[in-house]
């Protein structure tokens, strides 16, 4: 199979992939979640109506019962209106239309957040959030592989030693523990106790202002070291087994036999043949990134993909969730879809295979 | 007393504003000068609003000095640190409450729940003490109604609620149990109810989302199963109780018992809706959900009344808190909503920021705050807030702002003239800005409104003579207080016209017109039909004609106040934004046009507002609500101001209010807002200084006796302070309850000398009416400052009358022997008892002194 033909076939795959994934999600999300949401609709609106009519002053419709009761079905049904549920989940107008919107990106409106230009539609929404987390969780996933390359790499040379040890106690450790809380400890320790970072990760000062790159540099420090540190140790121990396994195959120790300079032997077989599963990892990781990190972007006040998935639940803003979770899956496999053409390139098998 | 001061500031600032308004042409300049030299306006220069969503971390900021004061409540177990803090100074303010909602519909197998009695059982099944104390850490009350002790209407049914003695008492709770359920057919085998061979469970949906809750969740479990039934706990979030609580047929029986949560936020004296909200089947909130296919709850009677109270059929106080009592009272007896506890909430702020006002709705988060708040004594500084949220929404007046966090700030930017008090509910006119007086005929006549009052007329587009014979309940007479707007011009009665032109003509719009927005035309339309017209009485003054009426004046007359948030060329230019299609005022018809929801405060906004403000100056536009009164000048000068406005400042949101605001940075989430100095702002700096300190009644010395003679007069001798400093204004209710929980004597305590001395004198007629016994002795001291009672309550004896052994009392004529008999029975006993005692006692002398003559 020639590499034209392997794309089209791959990306017809991943487009096959992606619409039964949109209608798979329709379906599940059918009958049970459109009364979920009905029901959370008629409970938000009751509340807010009564809230509107105990406040100051008082809208004139809470003085007649008849026009309170009104007043909510004609909340009620716009609200499910506006979402989309005035037509039962299996409407094939409502399937394909959802489907055709969410193909072309039409992720819809927001409930209740807004863009800073002010748009409630929620691509805008998640493109702004998008580039800021990319900032922090790409920028931290990429300083986590390079130091994790370098520290696994010197401890795969001395299986058994200080280092290795060490690595193998990090690795295990740290992906124990979680990432939000291990934030909280480190926002206490260095903004409070020893007051040299800023706990809110982003300047109060507006991007106009020429001071506003070193400031945000700066508010960035204490999420990146935190999440840096946190993901390097895992990384180091992939590599270090990765490299130990290959270590310990028959080509490597006859080119030890022919006297190969350990250093050459690491980089020039070793790394080499372990470069395709860690390519697959790092760009796995690199669009896992891409969705941020839910609690820890809410500790540290980061205004990413993360946070935005957090408050879109926390006030069940249901077209951002759906828009947030379209994308990570699309990214997700875009990246997959890379890996594969990377594959393709470097390994001439997969292409016939 | 703050009553006392708004009426002097109104006296001395009203006289000075309406000479420096009449006077304004000539002697401009002395006016200005004079002006500044009272200070006026907030404290604080400029308040920073930041974005902070995790609550420990915005209270470490506030600790640590880097935020002011944070408009959140903070977490329980921050809290308690945060008080140990000499830096941080915590306010608790009262918050949200708990209740469980029963399933009380009949399914196939047995719901206890259908059983009325077992479900007001479970009333004394809960231990409301364990719950406040160990799951609330103290952070909260019991609650046994929809009222609690913060609520203005707490007092209204207090007697009865407390009459009914429900406390935590599991074998009364058995006993009530054991007897309806075995007529029900249930049988108790090895201490669990069972049915046909079944054991008798109760699906009991327990939040798992809310740790606090399934604390809840387990402890009511322990008590049901104590009482002998079977629970299955299921566990779940809120998206899980819609599909099982509100989303599931109550026959079907998913469910028996659902742990609820509530918040607390507007705070009003006489709250139209909680009854019908928390009791009644019609406003859809009980099982059933108002959905016409379930098996729902039913009560025509708790309908009715609770309709009366919301929809304002009453006709005086009395007969609303009659209504008020019928509610609660057979709420509680029917008990498919059972509350727990009231929740605290701890808000935090910086010792350094004072001036802080804790409102009993709000929390710290009111208005006042940021008004009041300072550093320091003096005017001046700067302070940085912490929100939980910084932007929802959208900022537009007519169908915008209505997020609880956008309307934290925008009532910094604006001045309204009326508003509730934080500590009493209450409605007033804020002095500084507003004067009312009420005429009424309701609620069943009519008053006769002038024939030269005006209207807005639809068909010919203008303002209209309404003519004779047009009538209204109230008569409203405002006079208020005009300063500058935000842009330095100022306001007119120019702009009340465009408000009044608004509401009539949006408010009444229907489906397909123009002027028709989906949220607010249905939202205005029934306020729009109550008005029936205008007198403007030059610039400041009008009257208002409304078919309205509350046996509250200030309800009457805050319906009907004229006043503006906007310049009407900001609001002009907006509704031409809408209606070219470029934006729409609610989300609803934003969503349905794909139009943006239109927000002053985002730049594209407010270009569009600014695109419109143009076209209208080039054009010459006058809007036609204000042909006639405003000349094409006029109209030119407001156009040309609101451009600078928002060439200048990035936003369209001009107002009148004590902060205008610099801006919104999006990237940062930041809303800066900065002190209003325009001399003609008329609040005086400092006048809502009294709301600091919540002046509740304390009671500082009581004595009552321990013992109580019947038929004898007796004083009970109160000692109350308010606010620190002793206080006749208090007002003392006691009641005396017996040991059934029936109140026996209730009334109140007269104010007497010395100042914050109360007498409770009973009667001898009163005490006769005490048969001998054990009572119980409680006291409710409410300032009207601040509605949050004193109570105390201990208890008493009442023994025989000694003067009268033989005389009837009240209270035995129904059964006139026995209580003679007791009363008989135990005076022989006490004479036994004497007797005995003088037969010890001689036996004791003669058997020492017997043994003194041995040892002798």
């Amino acid at each position: 199979m020639g590499l034209g033909r392997f794309v089209v076939t791959r990306t017809l795959n991943l487009v096959i992939v992606l619409f039964a994934v949109i209608f798979l999600t329709l379906a599940m999300a059918g009958e049970a979640t459109d009364n979920v949401v009905r029901r959370g609709a008629e409970v938000y609106v009751r509340g807010d109506i009564a809230e509107q009519c105990r406040s100051q002053p008082q809208p004139s419709f809470c003085r007649d019962a008849a026009a309170i009761q009104q007043q909510m079905r004609t909340m009620t049904s716009r609200y499910l209106e506006d979402i989309g549920l005035n037509e039962p989940w299996w409407s094939p107008k409502r399937l394909w239309y959802k489907a055709y919107s969410l193909a072309t990106l039409n992720l819809g409106e927001s409930y209740y957040q807004r863009s800073y230009s002010g748009s409630n539609i929620v691509r805008d929404i998640i493109l702004e959030a998008l580039p800021k987390t990319v900032l922090l969780f790409s920028t931290a996933t990429i300083l986590s592989l390079f130091l994790g390359l370098l520290i696994g790499i010197r401890a795969a040379r001395r299986p058994g030693g200080l280092l290795d040890r060490l690595i193998s106690t990090i690795g295990v450790a740290s992906g124990t523990v979680p990432l939000w809380w291990v934030g909280i400890i480190v926002i206490l320790f260095f903004s409070y106790t020893l007051r040299i970072f800023p706990a809110r990760a982003t300047p109060l000062i507006p991007p106009s202002d020429p001071a506003y790159i070193p400031s945000l540099l700066y508010h960035m420090i204490l999420p990146l070291v935190t999440i840096t540190s946190l993901s390097f140790g895992s990384w180091a121990y992939v590599v270090r087994n990765l490299v130990i396994g290959i270590m310990q195959e028959d080509y490597i120790t006859v080119a030890m036999a022919k006297g190969v300079p350990e250093r050459n032997i690491l980089y020039g077989h070793v790394l080499r043949s372990a470069a395709p599963p860690v390519i697959t990892i790092v760009i796995l990781s690199l669009s896992g990134s891409l969705g941020g990190a839910l609690i820890t972007e809410a500790v540290f006040d980061w205004p990413g993909m993360g946070r935005l998935f957090y408050q879109a639940i926390g006030g069940l803003d249901i077209p951002i969730v759906i828009g947030l979770v379209y994308v990570t899956t699309a990214l997700y496999l875009a990246s997959i879809f890379i890996i594969d053409l990377l594959y393709g390139l470097f390994d001439p098998r997969v292409k016939a295979g | 007393m703050f009553i006392s001061r708004n009426v002097n500031y109104r006296k001395i600032v009203g006289l000075t504003l309406a000479f420096v308004f009449l006077t304004s042409g000539v002697f401009s300049n002395t006016a200005q000068v004079s002006a500044q030299q009272q200070a006026k306006g907030p404290y604080l220069d400029e308040i920073t609003f930041v974005h902070y969503l995790d609550e420990q971390i915005a209270a470490k900021e506030v600790q640590a000095g880097n935020l002011q004061a944070y408009y959140w409540r903070i977490p329980l177990e921050v809290a308690d640190d945060m008080k140990k803090d000499p830096n941080v100074v915590v306010t608790e303010s009262p918050g949200g409450m708990w209740s469980l909602v029963l399933n009380p519909v009949k399914t196939d197998k047995l719901n206890p729940f259908s059983i009325r009695e077992v479900r007001y059982a479970l009333n004394f099944l809960i231990n409301r003490e364990f719950v406040v104390n160990e799951i609330l850490r103290g952070y909260g009350a019991p609650q046994v109604a929809v009222y609690g002790i913060y609520d203005p209407d707490y007092l209204v049914v207090a007697d009865e609620v407390d009459a009914l003695g429900i406390k935590y008492n599991p074998e009364l709770a058995n006993q009530m149990i054991n007897d309806v359920m075995t007529k029900a057919g249930a049988q108790k085998v090895g201490g669990k109810w069972m049915m046909n061979n079944e054991p008798i469970t109760i699906k009991f949906f327990i939040r798992s989302d809310d740790p606090r809750r399934t604390a809840l969740g387990g402890a009511v479990t322990s008590s049901l199963e104590n009482a002998g039934f079977t629970v299955e706990k299921v566990f779940g979030d809120l998206t899980k109780a819609f599909e099982i609580v509100y989303g599931s047929d109550p026959k079907q029986g998913q469910w028996h018992m659902y742990t609820e949560g509530w918040g607390r936020s507007a705070f009003a004296k006489y709250d139209t809706v909680v009854d019908a909200q928390m009791y009644a089947p019609w406003f859809g909130n009980m099982p059933g959900w108002g959905e016409e296919s379930y098996a729902s709850y039913q009560h025509p009677e708790l309908d009715d009344w609770s309709k009366r109270v919301s929809t304002g059929n009453f006709t005086s106080k009395a007969e609303r808190d009659e209504l008020i009592r019928k509610v609660i009272l057979e709420g509680i007896r029917e008990s498919v909503r059972i509350f727990v506890i009231s929740q605290i909430e701890p808000y935090v702020s910086n010792k350094n920021f004072k001036g802080t006002v804790n409102d009993f709705g709000a929390g710290l988060k009111t208005r006042f705050t940021s008004i009041n708040g300072r550093i320091g004594d003096t005017q001046g500084g700067s302070v940085k807030i912490g929100m939980k949220q910084i932007y929802q929404g959208s900022w537009n007046g007519p169908a915008g702002i209505k997020d609880s966090y956008s309307t934290m700030i925008w009532y910094t930017l604006y001045d309204p003239i009326s508003w509730t008090n934080p500590h009493t509910g209450e409605v007033f006119p804020i002095a500084p800005r507003l004067k009312w007086s009420v005429e009424t005929a309701g609620p069943k006549g009519k008053l006769d409104v002038p024939s030269d009052a005006i209207n807005w007329d639809r068909a010919s587009q203008s303002f209209k003579p309404i003519g004779a014979g047009v009538k209204a309940t109230s008569k409203i007479a405002t006079e208020v207080t005009l300063s500058n707007w935000h842009h330095g011009l100022p306001m007119s009665r120019q702009d009340f016209l465009y408000g009044l032109y608004f509401g009539q003509q949006w408010g009444l719009s229907k489906r397909g017109e123009p002027t028709y927005d989906p949220e607010y035309s249905s939202q205005s339309e029934p306020g729009a039909k109550l008005f029936k017209g205008i007198r403007f009485i030059g610039d400041n003054k009008a009257e208002v004609y409304v078919d309205f009426w509350h046996f509250d004046q200030n309800y009457i007359a805050d319906s009907g106040t004229v006043w503006a948030g906007m310049p009407w060329e900001i609001s002009a230019a907006a509704e031409k934004v809408v209606l070219d299609k470029k934006a729409a005022y609610s989300r609803s018809a934003a969503t349905a046009g794909k139009l943006p929801w239109l927000s002053l405060i985002i730049k594209n906004d407010a270009d569009l507002v600014k695109a419109a403000l143009q076209e209208m100056k080039d054009k010459g536009i006058v809007p036609a609500a204000l042909q006639g009164v405003v000349t094409r000048e006029e109209a030119t000068r407001r156009y040309d101001a609101a451009i600078k406005w928002i060439n200048e400042k990035g936003h369209g949101l001009i107002s009148n209010g004590p902060y205008w605001l610099v801006g919104y940075n999006p990237d940062a989430r930041t809303i800066t807002v900065k002190r209003n100095t325009d001399p003609t702002y008329p609040t005086p700096l400092g006048f809502f200084k009294d709301f600091e300190v919540a002046r509740t009644a304390q009671i500082k010395n009581i004595q009552v006796p321990s013992t109580l003679e019947a038929g004898k007069a007796a004083t009970v001798r109160i000692n109350v302070d308010i606010g620190g400093q002793p206080s006749a204004k208090a007002q003392l209710t006691y009641r005396i309850v017996d040991s059934q929980g029936k109140t026996v004597l209730k009334g109140n305590a007269a104010a007497v000398q010395p100042t914050g001395t109360y007498n409770i004198a009973l009667a001898s007629a009163d005490t006769s009416k005490l048969q001998v016994g054990s009572y119980e002795f409680k006291l409710f001291a409410v300032s009207p400052d601040a509605i949050k009672p004193d109570i105390y309550q201990t208890s008493f004896l009442v023994s025989p009358s000694i003067s009268q052994p033989g005389a009837p009392r009240l209270g035995q004529q129904e059964s006139p022997a026995t209580p003679s008999q007791q009363v008989l029975g135990m005076e022989t006993t006490v004479l036994i008892g004497i007797a005995v005692a003088v037969i010890v006692v001689g036996a004791g002398i003669a058997f020492f002194r017997g043994r003194s003559k041995k040892a002798v």
